[in-house]
């Protein structure tokens, strides 16, 4: 009878080669983030000041991209682009990367779980303060800035801090394309080792992951102390 | 583009075979999860020591890393962990020996008793101590306080949370191909390897997590509505 060995040396020696799959992860993450919350915004927009029209649209789409999981968006979009773009316009998408499909099926989910948030957000600056920033003269714009991003970026940050977490948390399916992020990598290293060390380098993986959410977590509340000074604090 | 409907119609009693496992997946762990997040959530807010840390760490651990991560943990780990227990480190139990279905349910179990002993523990919370205090004045004893003054007005609380994760978990099911467990998502994608109509096979089985999805949260507004008004609440 073999004995099952747990073995953490092997973690150890291992760990810093998966981490070297930290950046795919990473600029997946900020990527989907950026486009993501842009696309979140445009949509919250659309939503409060578009045409009857549009709205609609942007309903139907909230309820197909609510219900439908990731990982099948995911495969949607790496398979179905390419063809709904090939059939449309004859482009190939064949020099697309891998990661340009992940992105914008990450980003496309992003921008309708966000787009609430922003409206939401937008509701909770209180009407005062906009008629004010009409009566100081200020352009759209300048109110948008000025007025508008710093009151709501305090009142939406813990939803961005829990976008951030879920969105580094669905990177974790690209492994299926074959990309080689964090979880992508361990798997490569277990297969180069005869998978004999399978729990192990799960366990590497799991643990990156996991310091990964506490340097999210612990960014996000010093952001909170950040926005938070000067402000009243309300009693509910 | 070559969009064939034969092919989805074959796929449709696939992916509608695989219902049942989907909804297994989903609703075996919310209740059972749901129990032993009570427990924890109990357990954090009496402050119990040492437990409340283990759980601490344990929420943080299960809520940080991705499903797919953890069901691999599961899948390999749980072999591991019978053979250290009661076999001296042999290897006497391996993969093959455990039941595919059966790890990707007590994963499941496990996850969602994080996130709902959040979701309880919160719920527990947001109820007044004066509520306590006027039944502790009545004579009410501490189990009598929880079950008749404390639960039912936490259970208003947590329910638009709790049906929130059942939604999400129901999503997050999807991903139990990777241990080769036949759900909705699993069987679309066996079937799209298998005749090579990758777009037909994920468009479909998108549409049937969609329409559950919907009908799900219209039920469960219906029961959230229908609870607030036993409670006497027109919030």
């Amino acid at each position: 009878m073999i004995k099952d060995a747990f073995d953490l040396k092997f973690i150890l020696d291992n760990l810093p080669k998966i981490i070297g799959a930290l950046p795919v992860t990473i600029s997946i993450t900020l990527i989907s983030l950026f486009f993501g919350w842009m696309l979140g915004l445009i949509f919250a927009f659309g939503k409060v000041s578009g045409p009857r029209w549009l709205r609609e649209v942007l309903k139907l789409l909230t309820d197909i991209l609510r219900g439908i999981p990731t990982v099948v968006l995911l495969y949607v979009v790496y398979f179905g682009l390419p063809q709904i773009v090939g059939s449309l316009t004859g482009a190939s998408l064949d020099g697309w990367s891998k990661q340009t499909f992940v992105v914008i099926a990450l980003a496309l989910e992003l921008g309708i779980s966000s787009s609430e948030m922003f409206r939401s957000a937008y509701n909770s600056i209180r009407k005062e303060q906009i008629e004010a920033a009409w009566a100081l003269g200020y352009t759209k714009i300048q109110r948008f800035l000025k007025v508008i991003v710093p009151q709501g970026l305090f009142v939406i940050l813990p939803n961005l801090s829990s976008a951030v977490l879920s969105i580094i948390q669905a990177t974790a399916l690209v492994y299926t394309l074959g990309i080689y992020d964090i979880l992508g990598k361990a798997r490569q290293i277990d297969t180069n080792e005869a998978h004999v060390k399978t729990f192990e380098m799960y366990l590497a993986a799991a643990l990156i992951y996991w310091a990964l959410a506490g340097v999210v977590t612990v960014i996000f509340s010093q952001l909170e102390k950040r926005f938070g000074r000067g402000r009243k604090v309300v009693a509910a | 583009m070559n969009f064939s409907w034969e092919f989805v119609l074959d796929t449709i009693k696939y992916v509608a075979m695989a219902i049942p496992m989907t909804m297994l997946l989903t609703f075996i762990p919310v209740t059972v999860g749901l129990m032993l997040g009570f427990l924890l959530a109990v357990t954090r807010i009496r402050k119990i020591p040492v437990l409340t840390q283990i759980i601490t760490v344990y929420n943080s651990f299960f809520r940080s890393i991705p499903l797919v991560v953890l069901f691999f943990l599961v899948y390999y780990g749980l072999p591991k962990a019978i053979n250290y227990m009661f076999h001296d480190g042999m290897r006497v139990v391996s993969i093959k020996h455990l039941n595919n279905n059966a790890v990707a349910i007590v994963t499941l179990i496990l996850y969602a008793a994080a996130f709902l002993g959040e979701i309880v523990r919160g719920a527990l919370s947001s109820v007044d101590m004066k509520q306590k205090e006027a039944a502790t004045a009545l004579g009410m004893t501490g189990w009598q306080t929880y079950i008749r003054i404390i639960i039912p007005q936490a259970i208003i609380v947590a329910l638009p949370n709790y049906f929130n994760f059942v939604l999400a978990l129901l999503k997050g099911t999807s991903v139990v191909f990777t241990i080769s467990v036949v759900d909705m998502m699993s069987a679309a994608k066996l079937r799209a390897e298998y005749g090579y109509r990758y777009v037909e096979a994920y468009v479909l089985v998108g549409f049937f997590y969609i329409v559950f999805s919907i009908l799900f949260s219209r039920i469960f507004l219906a029961i959230e509505r229908n609870a607030k008004r036993h409670m006497g609440q027109t919030i």
